[in-house]
């Protein structure tokens, strides 16, 4: 009795984010028709490899609370390998990219086993250094990468015989491919493996001693993470048709872990916040020219004082607000934790 | 015969630096009791907790449990091997709410990895259910069900000490280890404590106990051991141990041969 309303509130828990993306994607599948251009709907792909990136370091960093400062070495591992084995040795797409997941999952893994040995500061540093090294790879390995002139020649994909070689085409692989990653990610946070990630990041004695093998967990999520980033950068390589370094240095690692606290840690909402934000802003700044990083940094900081949940936390309490006031009757209904806000 | 034992601790030594927070310790716990670790402050009643939970290895030593040796299994797989414990300072999941933390307590005893959580096939959801089943019947067996969709960071002390027994119930341990279950407790919630501990025992789980008030121990132990400076000093059934004067001694003091 009381079992069956408390399993009753915890999937409505689920069920109602799940709801929300189903609406949130369905409409967004209408985007193509709405946007004027080919610029605009490579904003709507960049989005959603953007928001699988943020999405996938949301996972390692505000769920399983464990730093890393190499998401944007991850994504261009995965865009070089796809790249250059397109490029280079006429892979075709799809085999590609199964190659740079399995590739970067097993690079991953190798840095996992001793960087998540190391908390906090260390295992900051150890990812930092893992980037800087993938940063040098991409440059100098100039037969491979093509060096600091970038990757040229990237093949669209091709899926048995259809070619997503149009912005519209690639848009709906984006938008389908956006769509697993946040379905999957929902669905991992409510599970008896969600629940132990997020036990382990507030607490990892307490983790251990209920049965969790914490270094194990670690080490998995922190793989699952990479191959979800390397994904993104391989769908980036197959749309840009071109690869640069630039777009996979350590800066990236470090925008992209404030994107994270922008929308908000450990908030399934924050990665698509954060996605929207480094998606759509830097374009807005493009009129502040060599100001544009500095507004940039300058509106973050903002950000993150006055909304230290980010703006997936700022959403959920201004919506909490008024529902408080227009409907006063609902205000008392029970909350759930804010960890899968 | 060794099967015949329940947990054995035999001759252990913890060695911090230069100090011997235990020396050649050893005790043997019979299944199905209450057992009481008492001793001043420092004796090591802590740290022998730590031991036998798998978050300290001894310099020497070993620990049997069920008539086998735990010294190389790592503290999660002693949990899958039946022994929860909780802890003297909290250590809540503070994020999770009630009913979650104790969901987590039965991580051990489930099986759905990361793949099925992703795809949820029916035999996770059947397991999801089951998790959600045996986690509010546990709250309601230490009576917070009323608090299960609560916050556990906005719990009063004493409740919070509830939940972590809650949930080391949750993982279905043979030996429940508590540290300290009274110690900031308000006083009228002590006879709760006691009430929770003694039908937890009565339904078939073992309970190692460390804890201060001597009150609390006498009433609720069969079995005592007293411990001071890491050595075992004195050990027995409630009353041999009241009567013992190395006990009184350890607790208050030589009597002064001289004035």
């Amino acid at each position: 009795m009381g079992c069956y309303q408390a399993s009753r509130g915890e999937s409505d828990a689920r069920g109602k984010h799940m709801r929300l993306l189903a609406v949130l994607w369905a409409l967004f599948l209408f985007y193509p028709l709405l946007a004027s251009n080919s610029y605009a709907i490579g904003l709507g792909v960049m989005f959603c490899i953007n928001l699988m990136l943020i999405a996938s370091l949301n996972l390692i960093m505000g769920y399983c609370g464990q730093i890393s400062l190499c998401h944007g070495g991850f994504f261009g591992l995965g865009a070089y390998v796809s790249g250059v084995l397109s490029a280079k040795y006429g892979v075709s797409a799809p085999i590609g990219i199964a190659a740079a997941v399995m590739l970067t999952g097993c690079a991953s893994l190798l840095i996992a086993l001793p960087a998540l040995r190391l908390r906090g500061h260390y295992l900051a540093m150890a990812t930092l250094g893992f980037n800087a090294i993938l940063s040098v790879l991409f440059v100098e390995l100039v037969g491979l990468t093509g060096g600091p002139n970038g990757l040229s020649g990237i093949e669209p994909i091709v899926l048995a015989g259809f070619s997503f070689d149009t912005d519209v085409r690639f848009f709906y692989l984006a938008w389908l491919s956006a769509l697993v990653v946040m379905a999957a990610i929902l669905n991992l946070t409510y599970s008896r493996i969600g629940r132990a990630v997020v036990s382990l990041s507030g607490n990892e004695i307490g983790a251990s001693s209920l049965g969790v093998n914490t270094y194990g967990l670690k080490v998995q999520i922190f793989v699952v993470s990479a191959t979800v980033a390397a994904f993104s950068g391989s769908l980036f390589a197959h749309f840009n048709l071109f690869a640069s370094p630039e777009t996979f240095s350590f800066f990236t690692s470090v925008l992209l872990v404030v994107m994270v606290a922008v929308g908000g840690w450990g908030k399934y909402w924050g990665a698509l916040f954060g996605a929207l934000v480094f998606t759509l802003v830097p374009e807005y700044l493009r009129a502040f020219h060599d100001v544009e990083l500095l507004v940039f940094g300058l509106s973050m900081i903002v950000v993150l004082m006055f909304f230290p949940d980010g703006l997936a936390g700022m959403t959920q309490r201004a919506l909490a607000f008024a529902r408080a006031r227009i409907r006063p009757m609902l205000s008392t209904a029970p909350k759930e934790g804010p960890n899968h806000g | 015969m060794a099967s015949e034992r329940f947990l054995s601790v035999s001759d252990v030594s913890v060695r911090f630096g230069g100090l011997a927070a235990l020396s050649s310790f050893s005790f043997d716990m019979r299944e199905g009791a209450i057992h009481g670790l008492i001793g001043p402050n420092g004796a090591g009643k802590s740290t022998l907790f730590n031991v036998i939970a798998g978050l300290l290895q001894p310099s020497a030593g070993e620990v049997f449990f069920r008539g086998r040796s735990i010294q190389r299994d790592p503290r999660h797989r002693r949990v899958h091997l039946g022994i929860a414990r909780t802890f003297q300072n909290l250590q809540i999941f503070r994020d999770l709410t009630v009913l979650e933390n104790v969901m987590v307590g039965c991580h051990s005893r489930f099986r759905c990895g990361f793949w099925s959580s992703i795809a949820r096939p029916p035999h996770q959801r059947r397991e999801e259910q089951q998790i959600r089943e045996i986690a509010m019947q546990k709250l309601e067996q230490t009576r917070l069900q009323s608090m299960a969709h609560v916050l556990a960071g906005n719990l009063s002390f004493g409740q919070a000490k509830i939940l972590e027994i809650a949930r080391a119930l949750a993982a279905d341990p043979k030996l429940l280890m508590l540290d300290e279950p009274v110690a900031g407790v308000p006083h009228a919630e002590v006879g709760h404590m006691m009430d929770v501990i003694k039908g937890i025992n009565a339904a078939g789980v073992s309970v190692l106990l460390v804890e201060h008030n001597m009150n609390f121990v006498m009433k609720l132990c069969d079995d005592i051991v007293v411990l001071n400076y890491g050595r075992k000093i004195s050990e027995g059934s409630t009353g041999q141990v009241k009567a013992d004067p190395a006990v009184l001694q350890a607790y208050l003091g030589e009597e002064p041969v001289d004035a």
